[in-house]
C-alpha cells in the first residue's frame, strides 16, 4: 500500500520537474522576444483588434481574444525584460466591451470553454507565469491552476509583427445576433476580474512613465444597437476616468461613423477601417515625436 | 464522469484513500466499491442506476435459484428470467427505435404509411457492457461452472465496478467475483504496472486517439477529402479507434490493479495481425471471447458439420456488428468481417498457433490492416449511403488536383508523437511488454513523460468523448 503514495508522488514529482524545465526554457524565449521589443518605441498589446493597427514597425503582444488578465502579465514580463536602455515610450491597448462582457469573465474564471480561444491564449501566457502572479488574490484560483498547467502547451512565440490588411467588407445587410446577457443585464458591473487587470495595467504604465494609448476601435452599428446602454455607459465612464491621469489617452471610436465598407465583421476592421483608425492615431505618436 | 476529466483525478485518490483505510476489512472495502461505483455512474445520469441495481438483483436471485433447483425445466426458465430481463432491457434502449423504424418503412416500401410513435430513447452508458457481465454470471451458474453468490454486496460490485463497467473489458464472474469474494493484495508491483498503464492509457487517447480524430472527422466530415487524403483519414480513424478504445481499457486495468483487482486485457496488438483470425484474437478479447463462448460454442461452433460452423461465424459477426449499435453500417460492418474471416476459417487459418513475427510477415500484415480499414469505414460513416460515398471517394482524386488544407494545428507534432507511439507499440509486440516497461523503463520518469507530452496535446486541442460510451 505504500507504493500507493511513493510511486504516484515520484510521478508527481518528475512532471514537475519537466513542467520547470519547460518554464524555464519557454520563458527565456519569451524575454527574448521582450527584450527585443524594448528596442522601439512603440509596443502594441491587446487581443485580434491589434491586428488591425496599421503600425508595421511595431510589435505586437496580442492574440485573438486574449484576455485582459494575460495581458497584464504580458506586460509585467514585458516591464521586467527591460532595463534602462530600454527605448519604449508608447503602448497601445487595443480596447472593447468584449473584454468585460459575461463571455470574458467565464473564461477568466478557469472553466474550459468549446471555443478553445481562452485556451491558446493561456498556453502564451504560460511561460511568463510568476510566482507574483499566482500569489495574486483578484485572479481566480481555478485561472491560476489552469495558467500554471499551461506551461506545457509550450507555445513558443507570442509576439508578431508586420501588418498587413484585407478588403473584405460586410455585406449591406449585415447583421449580428448579441447574446441576451449582453443586450439585457447591466454586464460591467460583473466583470470583477477583468476591471481588476485593468486598473493593473494602467498602474504599470504609470510606473512606467510610459504614453498608455487606450485604443477603442469603431464598432458596427448592429453591436451598438444591441448592447445594454448603461452598462456601455459605465464601460466608457471607466475608461475616461483611466485616462484622467496625463500619460493615458482614450481614443474612443467606438462610435466613429465609419461606413459598412470598412468592416470586416462588427468589430474588424478591413483596408479602409484601419486606415480611419491611423488618421487618429498617427497625429498622436507624431505629438510624441514618433515616426509611424 | 470520465477517466480524463479533472472530477476522477480528483475522485480516484478519494476513493483509493479510503480504500486503503479500510484494507483489513475487504467486506467494508467491497462496499465502499460499490458506492464509489454507483456514484461515478450515477455523475451521468442517476436514474440509470436502477437498471443495473435492476440487473444485478436478478441475476443475483436467478443465480442462487439456479443453484437450489435440479429439474432441468425449472433451470431453464429461471435462466430464462434473466435472458428475458437484461436482454429486453438491451432491447429496449438499444433497439426499440432501430426496429419500429424498420417497421415502418417496410410498409412504407408496399406503399402503406404509417405514423409511428416518436421513440426517443436515451441509451443508458455503458448497458451493453455490463448486461453481458451479468448475463454470463447466470449462464455460468446455470452451467454450473461457478458456484452462486451468497454476498450481494460481493456480487453488485462484481456488476458496477466503476472501472470497467462503461465500456469493458467485459469481465466474467469466473474471474472477478473469486477477487470480490476475500482480501486483496495491493503490491509494489500491481501499483507499479497499473500506474503505467494508465499512463499509457490517458497517451493513447489524448495524444493518439485524440489528433487522429481530427483527421478523421476532416475526412469524413463536410471537408470532401477524396484521394490519398480520403485513405489517410480511414487510417487515422482506424487509428483513433484503436488509441481510444485499448486507451480506455489500459486505464480500466491500471485502475483496478491500483485497488488490487485484476482485470483482463482487451487488446493484444491488433494492427499487428497477420490475418483476421489473429486480429479477432487481439482485438476487443472480452467481447470476442464472449461471443465465442455463449453464442459460437452454443450454436454447435464447428462440431455440426462446416455448413453449419460457417454459419454459427456469420451470426457471431453479424450478432456483434449489431451489438455495437442498432444501425445497418454496424451490420455491415460485421458482415464484411464474416466474408472475409469464412475463406481463412474454411482452410483452418483461423486455429493455427501463433508463431513470432517476422519481417516477412509485413506484407501480410499490411493486407489485413487494409482489410480492417475497409471495415472501418462502415463503422465510422454516419449511415450506409455515407459509408458508399467515402468508399467512392477513396478512389477518386489519385491523380492531379488541388489537395485539400490537410496540414492541422500541431500536425508535426503529431507525426513524432505518432512515429514514437509505433515504435513502443512494435517493442511491446515484438519482446514483450513486461519487457519493455519492467525491465528497460522502470522508473517513474517513463509516467512522468507521458503525462507530460498527455498535457502538451490534451492542453492544445479539443478533447473527445471516448468512441465506445455509445455503445
Amino acid at each position: 500500500m505504500r507504493a500507493l503514495i511513493h510511486r504516484p508522488l515520484a510521478i508527481l514529482a518528475g512532471v514537475c520537474l519537466l513542467w520547470g524545465a519547460a518554464h524555464l526554457w519557454m520563458g527565456r524565449g519569451a524575454d527574448a522576444e521582450f527584450e527585443q521589443a524594448h528596442r522601439g518605441e512603440v509596443v502594441v498589446f491587446g487581443d485580434s483588434h491589434a491586428g488591425d493597427v496599421r503600425l508595421p514597425q511595431a510589435p505586437r503582444f496580442a492574440f485573438p481574444a486574449q484576455d485582459l488578465v494575460s495581458t497584464w502579465m504580458w506586460m509585467d514580463a514585458f516591464v521586467r525584460a527591460g532595463d534602462a536602455d530600454s527605448k519604449v515610450k508608447v503602448v497601445v491597448l487595443t480596447v472593447w466591451p468584449s473584454k468585460f462582457l459575461p463571455l470574458a469573465e467565464r473564461r477568466l474564471s478557469g472553466r474550459i470553454q468549446e471555443d478553445r480561444w481562452g485556451q491558446s491564449v493561456l498556453g502564451r501566457v504560460g511561460p511568463v507565469l510568476g510566482f507574483r502572479h499566482m500569489v495574486e488574490p483578484a485572479v481566480p484560483w481555478r485561472l491560476r491552476w489552469r495558467m500554471l498547467l499551461n506551461t506545457f502547451q509550450l507555445r513558443s512565440s507570442i509576439r508578431t509583427s508586420g501588418w498587413d490588411c484585407q478588403d473584405r467588407s460586410i455585406p449591406s445587410d449585415y447583421g449580428f445576433k448579441m447574446g441576451t446577457l449582453v443586450q439585457e443585464a447591466p454586464w460591467f458591473d460583473g466583470a470583477k476580474v477583468s476591471r481588476w487587470a485593468l486598473g493593473q495595467i494602467v498602474r504599470l504604465a504609470e510606473s512606467q512613465s510610459w504614453e498608455l494609448v487606450l485604443l477603442e476601435h469603431p464598432m458596427h452599428r448592429s453591436f451598438l444597437d444591441q448592447v445594454h446602454p448603461g452598462a456601455m455607459a459605465d464601460y466608457e465612464s471607466a475608461l475616461k476616468a483611466a485616462a484622467e491621469h496625463p500619460r493615458i489617452t482614450y481614443v474612443d471610436m467606438a462610435r466613429f461613423p465609419l461606413p459598412d465598407s470598412g468592416f470586416r465583421d462588427y468589430h474588424h476592421l478591413n483596408c479602409e477601417g484601419s486606415a480611419a483608425v491611423a488618421d487618429r492615431l498617427e497625429p498622436l505618436l507624431e505629438g510624441w515625436g514618433i515616426s509611424p | 464522469m470520465h477517466f480524463i476529466t479533472s472530477a476522477f483525478w480528483a475522485f480516484l485518490p478519494t476513493v483509493l484513500a479510503l480504500y486503503w483505510a479500510l484494507r483489513v476489512h475487504w467486506r467494508w472495502q467491497n462496499a465502499l466499491l460499490l458506492a464509489a461505483s454507483y456514484f461515478f455512474y450515477g455523475w451521468w445520469d442517476a436514474r440509470f442506476l436502477l437498471l443495473i441495481a435492476g440487473s444485478t438483483a436478478v441475476d443475483f436471485v436467478v443465480g442462487r435459484r439456479l443453484a437450489a433447483l435440479e429439474a432441468p425445466r425449472s433451470r431453464k426458465a429461471w435462466l430464462g428470467v434473466s435472458l428475458a430481463f437484461n436482454l429486453g432491457m438491451l432491447a429496449w434502449f438499444k433497439y426499440a427505435g432501430f426496429l419500429v423504424e424498420q417497421w415502418v418503412s417496410a410498409w412504407a416500401s408496399v406503399g402503406v404509411t404509417m405514423d409511428p410513435m416518436t421513440m426517443q430513447i436515451i441509451l443508458p452508458v455503458g448497458i451493453s457492457f455490463y448486461t453481458f457481465q451479468t448475463l454470463s454470471y447466470s449462464i455460468d451458474v446455470y452451467r454450473r461452472r461457478i458456484e452462486p453468490a451468497q454476498d450481494v454486496v460481493a456480487f453488485a460490485t462484481y456488476v458496477a465496478f466503476f472501472p470497467q463497467l462503461v465500456a469493458g473489458p467485459i469481465e466474467r464472474a469466473t474471474r472477478l467475483l473469486p477477487q470480490m469474494l476475500g482480501p486483496r493484495s495491493v503490491t509494489e508491483t500491481s501499483v507499479r504496472s497499473g500506474l503505467r498503464l494508465m499512463c499509457w492509457g490517458v497517451f493513447k487517447k489524448v495524444v493518439i486517439a485524440d489528433s487522429a480524430a481530427v483527421y478523421a472527422n476532416a475526412a469524413f466530415g463536410e471537408a470532401g477529402w477524396s484521394g490519398p487524403y480520403m485513405v489517410v483519414g480511414v487510417v487515422a480513424f482506424a487509428l483513433q479507434i484503436y488509441g481510444d478504445f485499448s486507451g480506455y481499457s489500459d486505464i480500466a486495468i491500471g485502475t483496478a490493479r491500483l485497488f488490487g483487482i485484476r482485470l483482463r486485457s482487451n487488446f493484444r496488438f491488433p494492427y499487428f495481425s497477420r490475418d483476421l483470425g489473429e486480429f479477432w484474437r487481439r482485438w476487443h478479447v472480452s467481447l470476442n471471447t464472449w461471443f465465442r463462448d455463449y453464442l459460437y460454442i452454443p450454436l454447435g461452433g464447428s462440431r455440426q458439420g462446416r455448413g453449419r460452423a460457417v454459419f454459427n461465424v456469420a451470426v457471431v459477426f453479424l450478432v456483434s456488428g449489431l451489438w455495437h449499435g442498432a444501425d445497418w453500417k454496424f451490420v455491415t460492418w460485421g458482415a464484411v468481417h464474416a466474408a472475409c474471416f469464412v475463406p481463412l476459417f474454411l482452410r483452418g487459418g483461423n486455429r493455427r498457433p501463433e508463431q513470432v513475427w517476422r519481417w516477412s510477415d509485413l506484407p501480410k500484415t499490411l493486407w489485413t490492416f487494409a482489410v480492417v480499414c475497409f471495415a472501418w469505414v462502415f463503422f465510422r460513416a454516419d449511415d450506409m449511403g455515407h459509408a458508399l460515398d467515402v468508399l467512392a471517394r477513396m478512389g477518386q482524386g489519385w491523380t492531379a488536383g488541388d489537395a485539400p488544407d490537410w496540414k492541422m494545428p500541431g500536425y508535426e507534432a503529431f507525426a513524432w508523437a505518432l512515429a514514437a507511439f509505433a515504435l513502443l507499440e512494435w517493442a511491446q509486440f515484438r519482446y514483450g511488454v513486461r519487457w519493455l516497461w519492467r525491465r528497460a523503463w522502470r522508473g517513474p520518469w517513463v509516467e512522468a513523460v507521458l503525462i507530460a507530452v498527455s498535457l502538451f496535446f490534451g492542453l492544445r486541442q479539443a478533447s473527445q468523448e471516448f468512441i465506445y460510451f455509445a455503445f
